[in-house]
């Protein structure tokens, strides 16, 4: 029954008091936090750990989540944030408050599938040099590769526009070549 | 995916989802009432339309402010006026707004219909409604009645605010009603109630006009000496241009 429904009924149902079926969505969405989270967290030995945070949180905060919206959004905004903090609490890596991609508006550049070579050698440079990155580019690059996600659904988890995280995910690319081409000379 | 890497990760699942459902049977994490949000979003909207008063409050009583000491009529007299205009600009009130502008750009972007627009749209449609709100509550008598409240020491606390800044003294521009015509030029009543005689040379400028006669209201720029004026340049006021406190009006 729980494999028909969709995450916006299951929150539905958890919300009216069916708490049970929040074992169906952790289930759903572990596999991929942890990978967000492992690719993202380059190093943090308590990623575990964040995730599950990142659900108690999810749990915790259910009731303001309005059902007629995705889920997914909102519980990768919820995971994003957790990870932010962590990164903050660690200080290992810079986190810049003042973003000038925001500011301005950028040309909407078109979605690529990229379901080809392109896409395939994108990902063994992510691979290879994913922590090398700087966080700011490093996330829309874990969002759109391996989580899959769409420039639509990266801007709600990111709360930036449309138009910014084509921006982000170009100068992601270029800062990868950069780096993987370093590696190898 | 290897059967080993699987079954790690089964049992790693297994152990997030278990300790998930085990802290939510034990009570350790509770699911936050909705009123707990609705209260939150209700504060939230009531702190926005604070502070979107406030920025309002504070726009409209700059253009007040400008308007009773004069200085948004300076620059019809040309460069000196428009020199006079950034000495007796009350900037205090100009940074306020700026700032409250920037509190709100930044509240308004908690919204969808915000974050998903560049920084830049959110701020010049912040700016646009705070100033035009402004420009409004200017046209209207609101500050004006204030200050009369003030004066008549009927406002306890934001009279105090009022009486400060109520036609501060410029030195080089003073509004006035046209009360008796001389030889030289003519004698004027100065929002204190002083009689000021404003004498006119070859070198006064006119922006709009050389006719003044008894009961016109007229901005005069030019040094002060006591109650002397030697003339830099005279603009009369048209009807609809406020400047003089309410007891002073016709």
């Amino acid at each position: 029954m729980t494999e028909v429904m969709t995450d916006e009924d299951i929150t539905r149902e958890v919300q009216k008091g069916n708490t049970n079926l929040f074992g169906v969505l952790v289930e759903r969405y572990e596999p991929k936090l942890q990978r967000y989270a492992k690719r993202f967290l380059f190093g943090y030995e308590d990623a575990q750990d964040i995730v599950q945070d990142v659900f108690l949180k999810t749990y915790a905060n259910l009731q303001s989540f309005d059902p007629t919206q995705r889920f997914s959004p909102w519980i990768y905004r919820i995971a994003h944030n957790e990870f932010i903090n962590a990164i903050k609490k660690k200080g290992r890596e810079p986190l810049s408050y003042f973003d000038p991609d925001t500011l301005f508006p950028h040309p909407v550049a078109k979605e690529q599938p990229e379901k080809d070579l392109n896409e395939v050698q994108t990902k063994e440079m992510l691979d290879q040099c994913l922590d090398k990155l700087d966080p700011k580019y490093r996330e829309p690059l874990v969002l759109y590769y391996y989580e899959d996600l769409d420039y639509q659904s990266i801007g709600e988890v990111l709360r930036i526009p449309v138009s910014t995280v084509g921006v982000r995910l170009n100068r992601g690319k270029q800062a990868l070549q950069k780096v993987y081409l370093s590696l190898h000379n | 995916m290897s059967e080993e890497n699987l079954s790690e990760q089964n049992n790693q699942t297994k152990t997030v989802q278990d300790n998930v459902l085990a802290a939510i049977k034990a009570g350790q994490v509770h699911m936050k009432p909705r009123w707990h949000f609705v209260l939150h979003t209700i504060l939230f909207i009531v702190g926005l339309i604070l502070v979107l008063i406030a920025a309002l409050f504070i726009g409209s009583f700059f253009l007040f402010t400008m308007h009773q000491n004069g200085a948004w009529f300076a620059p019809a007299f040309g460069g000196s006026g428009v020199r006079e205009l950034f000495t007796t600009l009350p900037i205090i009130f100009a940074l306020v707004a700026v700032i409250f502008i920037l509190v709100l750009q930044v509240l308004v972007r908690h919204y969808s219909f915000a974050y998903a627009k560049p920084v830049l749209y959110t701020v010049v449609a912040v700016s646009v409604f705070v100033i035009g709100g402004s420009f409004l509550i200017q046209q209207s008598r609101f500050h004006e009645s204030m200050l009369q409240e003030a004066r008549e020491n009927h406002l306890p606390f934001a009279g105090i605010f009022y009486k400060q800044f109520d036609v501060p003294a410029t030195a080089r521009l003073t509004p006035g009603l046209v009360i008796e015509q001389i030889n030289s030029g003519f004698i004027m009543r100065d929002p204190s109630r002083r009689n000021v005689t404003v004498i006119i040379t070859p070198k006064t400028a006119f922006p709009n006009g050389e006719d003044f006669d008894n009961g016109d209201r007229v901005i005069v720029l030019g040094n002060r000496q006591d109650d002397l004026i030697m003339a830099e340049g005279i603009r009369e006021l048209r009807p609809n241009e406020r400047y003089l406190p309410s007891k002073d009006r016709d």
